[in-house]
């Protein structure tokens, strides 16, 4: 547990000039979301681990680059977490079938049909791209606004917004989407 | 969106990219200085073992210099331990500073902080031990002499090596420091144990991998307070999951631990939501020395089901005896629980 003495603007300027505990005390809260970043764009745990390794090192190489103050920090390291993920889909000369979660009993009551209600939406989003997953993971799971989606994705905000709607649309069948999201 | 239509994809995510194990942190950051590819992921759990020793504390710039003759005596170089010269039992004398007490939350407990006269030196500064409270859910050392600029970071270990826990540290008086774990000591056939706080201290601004320029090992054979258990009702049904609760008394502090079946660590908790409350017998929230969740099984052994199972775990600060209210917090439901303390 770190404990901050000091203000996060403070830290990201000792950072910038590379003292190694200020950058990890700002790191370390995004590990976690860095991490299931990666999960959702890669679907596997141990490579969405290195890749967020791999993400850190090259975060602290880039650390001079980091802009916007702390607030600026997240989707930065986000970003070159979702870059890093980028390149090992790319690099794969093979692609790895995943066994899915066995099917449920057909027999359902009101929990039963909430599960695979839950189930049907979670293989619809496995069947989405790595982006779009990403997308919607960063917007509704971690809660970013559409400007740091966009920022932690590397993309403008209008095709953050479209990335995300297109996602969205994909998922109508196992998700009733009464009005389309506009970013707030 | 719909709210439900937002919660049930939230949820979906959230499930599909669910959080990592606690030690995850720890491995990211021991293996920073290392490009991936080099270093093994066997390796990088070993090291993780260590890393989640780690707890730094950046102690508040201020603190004064200590003692005279830094740097001029030959001492151990950076990152190299320094002789320590532990005295067997607590002395009494010097007395622990007042304000030490009350920034480690330690004032209820002030007559059973177990005075320490052990010192340690390093990178030209001497630090020392000057107390150490131990009970059956927290040990906080007091240190006096801590150089003030860079961050300090600690671990703890006694006999029966290192204690994995979380912790927490700070500032205390004018050059003061502590340092709490979230744990007891084990104590041994003679109800002591034999405890030891590593503190490592870091240049701050410094660029590029660094080594700590300070590292003391302070040793001290500490009598290992106790606690007692408090009736707490079986498993109850709360938000849809099941909690199995338990709970001690200190003369410091009150634990409850809740086991929640059914729920992930982030259904049970989040930035708004405090899964354990507890009111003191006269209504007033008890203030919160720890609170934290956590799954249960180790990464290898997280899947769909284990990561179900979630552990809840709160400390706050104990007040007088009589009846408290423990309230178990869901998104869906709520249920007091009355605890006789004392």
């Amino acid at each position: 547990m770190h404990v901050p003495f000091t203000s996060d603007e403070a830290l990201v300027e000792e950072a910038r000039e590379g003292a190694r505990l200020a950058f990890e005390t700002l790191i370390q809260p995004l590990i976690s979301p860095a991490y299931r970043l990666a999960l959702v764009m890669v679907r596997d745990p141990s490579q969405a681990e290195d890749c967020v390794q791999e993400a850190a090192l090259r975060a602290w190489r880039a650390r001079a680059q980091l802009r916007g103050g702390a607030e600026g920090l997240r989707p930065w390291f986000l970003a070159i977490v979702a870059n890093e993920c980028r390149n090992w889909l790319r690099g794969r000369w093979i692609r790895v079938l995943r066994r899915d979660l066995p099917p449920l009993a057909t027999e359902s009551g009101p929990t039963e049909d909430r599960l695979v209600q839950s189930e049907d939406l979670r293989r619809a989003l496995r069947a989405l791209r790595p982006e779009e997953r990403a997308a919607l993971l960063l917007r509704y799971g971690l809660g970013l606004e559409v400007e740091a989606v966009a920022a932690a994705l590397g993309v403008r905000q209008g095709a953050a917004r479209s990335r995300i709607h297109r996602a969205l649309r994909r998922l109508r069948p196992h998700l009733v989407v009464k009005e389309v999201d506009d970013g707030r | 969106m719909m709210g439900d239509e937002l919660q049930r994809l939230r949820a979906a995510l959230l499930e599909e990219a669910p959080a990592p194990d606690a030690a995850l942190e720890a491995r990211i950051l021991a293996n920073r200085g290392e490009p991936a590819a080099r270093w093994p992921r066997t390796a990088a759990v070993a090291a993780a073992v260590l890393a989640a020793t780690l707890v730094v504390g950046l102690l508040a710039a201020g603190h004064r210099l200590p003692v005279s003759g830094a740097g001029k005596e030959a001492v151990p170089g950076p990152g190299v331990p320094a002789q320590a010269r532990p005295i067997a039992t607590p002395v009494p004398t010097p007395p622990v500073p007042q304000e030490d007490l009350a920034a480690a939350h330690l004032e209820n407990v002030a007559q059973l902080v177990q005075p320490f006269h052990v010192m340690a030196d390093s990178g030209g500064q001497t630090v020392e031990l000057i107390g150490v409270y131990s009970d059956a859910v927290r040990t906080v050392f007091l240190v006096h002499g801590l150089p003030g600029g860079g961050p300090t970071s600690f671990s703890v270990s006694d006999q029966q090596g290192f204690i994995n826990a979380s912790t927490s540290g700070g500032p205390a008086g004018a050059s003061d420091g502590f340092f709490s774990l979230d744990a007891p000591l084990h104590a041994g056939p003679d109800g002591n144990a034999q405890a030891t706080l590593d503190l490592q201290q870091y240049p701050r601004g410094a660029s590029g991998p660094i080594s700590p320029t300070a590292h003391w090992t302070l040793q001290a054979t500490v009598r290992v307070g106790g606690g007692r258990a408090l009736t707490v009702p079986g498993p109850a049904t709360v938000g849809g999951w099941t909690w199995e609760l338990t709970a001690i008394e200190t003369p410091n502090a009150i634990e409850v631990v809740a086991i929640v079946h059914g729920a992930t660590v982030d259904q049970v908790s989040g930035p708004r939501q405090r899964p354990l409350t507890l009111a003191g017998p006269e209504g007033a929230d008890a203030p919160v020395l720890s609170e934290g969740a956590s799954v249960t099984v180790p990464k290898q052994q997280l899947n769909v089901t284990t990561a179900k199972t979630t552990r809840v775990q709160a400390i706050w600060l104990r007040g007088a005896d009589g009846t408290y209210r423990l309230t178990i917090n869901t998104p869906t439901g709520q249920q007091m629980i009355p605890i006789t303390v004392g």
